[in-house]
């Protein structure tokens, strides 16, 4: 039985939890559990009939309606609020670097603050009120590529930023040396910084966890 | 969503503070220190040795080994040009500034000459060229301040300090190997002193 | 089988009258319908999940079936089916067009020379 519940959840590991999901969850795991017991009366082992039942329905896609209707007003304040949130939590990332030579990012951090705080507080006063369908399909899409070329961008980056400070060492076969905290800091802040990025794919993401909250029901 | 909007902006409000505090509280507080102690390297009396110790070399051949060495002494804020004579170990530098206007030029000359010939062996002569005049010691003018030789001075930078970097030593040399008519620049005859 | 798949080809596009036809009988759960269609073609054909679910959900959707949960006592509960008087209705109009289709086609081939 717990083979072919992994096997359920294994199915639906990237599909949103909705009502509709779960009932079909539940749906799907019933089915495969009288599958799996009258192949097993029928005299088939143990084995083969769970792999028998499992075989049977190898993925979801097309089954779950992917189209949401959606409270896209209320969605697109929380997007809002998320990216005033995020761009806070940028600015506390930048703070460290004030004694740095990157200072002037925890200014650019005030300003997104202050933007985006901005940005939102409007979106509130003006709210119209808005219905539509998004898909969450494509939600998910975006997701994963934000995290993809961040993952490729920060890559390049870390490795400019290590060509940079140890290419002379590496190409000299000089050993490399580190005299003192400050040096440390100081190549510490070379790769924190493009890390600090992550906050956009981490903002998408969030994009697409939020979607199926504003679903609308009927 | 409400309580949320509050905490965001509660948030909001500590990171401006930290960050008022670090930005114009700490880092102004280190670039005040930074600045008292770069003006204190422009007088010879504190002077921190420690700062041309890298810049220290048996010869006196390399251009800019001798650059470094003087823009971390004494005088360094006004801009300097220097020419080497390889053959009498003769350094010549040029300070694009009057002599007479500028406070203490002659204990920092002292100072830096001193420095300089200890950091470096085999320099024998400095030539030291102002707007309004010039000026020349030669190693042997120094070395017969001390008993031991120049470069050991700066193996003990407590000493050095003590020995050097006061009013009884700099007042007293100031006199013998920068008098005050300030145009005695190097020739021959000056270099059998 | 080849044989197979050729047949599945021509009875997808009435999967959903076949259901229909099966839930006329009484009412059935997901794994129960798969049976009967299996059942009710002599074993010659066999429905696959991804088909059944895709075409319960269309007749729902339609309002030709219901579904209601069942309890059971082990394992998940299973969700039941019921026909509506829509889809009584639905079936019927598919039966009668398959059956003048049937007719047609077989002519059209050739069916009746043999």
């Amino acid at each position: 039985m717990n083979e072919l519940e992994r096997h359920v959840e294994k199915l639906f590991r990237h599909q949103p939890d909705t009502p509709e999901t779960q009932e079909l969850r539940e749906e799907i795991l019933s089915n495969l559990q009288a599958k799996r017991e009258d192949l097993l009366a029928q005299g088939m082992d143990e084995r083969a009939a769970t792999e028998a039942a499992k075989r049977d329905i190898p993925s979801v896609d097309g089954l779950i309606d992917d189209q949401q209707t959606t409270n896209v007003e209320r969605y697109r304040m929380a997007c809002a609020q998320t990216v005033w949130l995020h761009c806070i939590l940028f600015w506390i990332g930048t703070l460290p670097l004030l004694f740095t030579g990157y200072g002037w990012l925890g200014t650019v951090g005030l300003g997104l603050s202050v933007l985006s705080g901005v940005g939102y507080l409007l979106f509130w006063l003006l709210h119209p009120v808005m219905q539509g369908t998004r898909s969450l399909a494509g939600a998910r899409r975006r997701k994963s590529m934000a995290w993809r070329i961040w993952g490729v961008f920060y890559a390049v980056a870390a490795l400019s930023v290590a060509a940079m400070t140890f290419g002379s060492n590496l190409w000299y076969g000089t050993p490399v040396t580190i005299e003192g905290p400050y040096q440390w800091a100081v190549m510490a802040s070379r790769f924190y910084v493009p890390l600090l990025t992550v906050l956009i794919p981490l903002t998408v993401s969030r994009f697409a966890a939020l979607l199926p909250q504003y679903r609308v029901e009927g | 969503m409400k309580q949320k909007n509050v905490r965001i902006f509660l948030l909001m409000l500590v990171t401006f503070l930290v960050y008022w505090f670090l930005n114009y509280g700490v880092v102004a507080e280190l670039q005040l220190r930074r600045s008292i102690y770069e003006h204190a390297q422009t007088s010879a009396y504190f002077h921190n040795i420690q700062e041309i110790l890298p810049y220290r070399s048996p010869y006196l051949g390399d251009a800019s080994n001798t650059g470094n060495l003087f823009y971390h002494l004494p005088l360094h804020q006004y801009p300097m040009t220097f020419a080497i004579e390889p053959e009498t170990c003769t350094l010549t530098v040029h300070y694009d500034t009057a002599a007479e206007t500028t406070e203490q030029v002659r204990e920092n000359l002292a100072y830096n000459t001193l420095a300089a010939m200890a950091a470096i062996d085999n320099l024998q002569c400095i030539q030291y060229e102002f707007q309004d005049g010039t000026y020349c010691i030669t190693r042997q003018q120094v070395e017969k301040r001390f008993d031991v030789p120049l470069s050991a001075l700066l193996d003990d930078t407590e000493q050095w300090e003590k020995a050097t970097q006061h009013e009884i030593f700099l007042g007293t040399v100031l006199a013998e190997w920068f008098p005050m008519e300030i145009d005695t620049p190097c020739s021959s005859d000056s270099q059998q002193v | 089988m080849e044989e197979q798949t050729i047949h599945s080809d021509l009875i997808r596009g009435h999967i959903d009258a076949i259901l229909l036809r099966i839930l006329r009988d009484g009412d059935h759960y997901g794994y129960g319908l798969m049976k009967q269609v299996l059942t009710l073609s002599d074993g010659q054909y066999e429905l696959k999940e991804p088909s059944l679910y895709t075409s319960l959900k269309r007749l729902e959707k339609q309002g030709s079936i219901e579904s209601y949960w069942g309890d059971e006592s082990q394992g998940g509960r299973r969700k039941y089916y019921r026909i509506t008087p829509q889809g009584r209705a639905q079936y019927d109009e598919a039966l009668a067009q398959w059956q003048w289709a049937k007719e047609i086609i077989t002519k059209l081939l050739g069916g009746n020379d043999r």
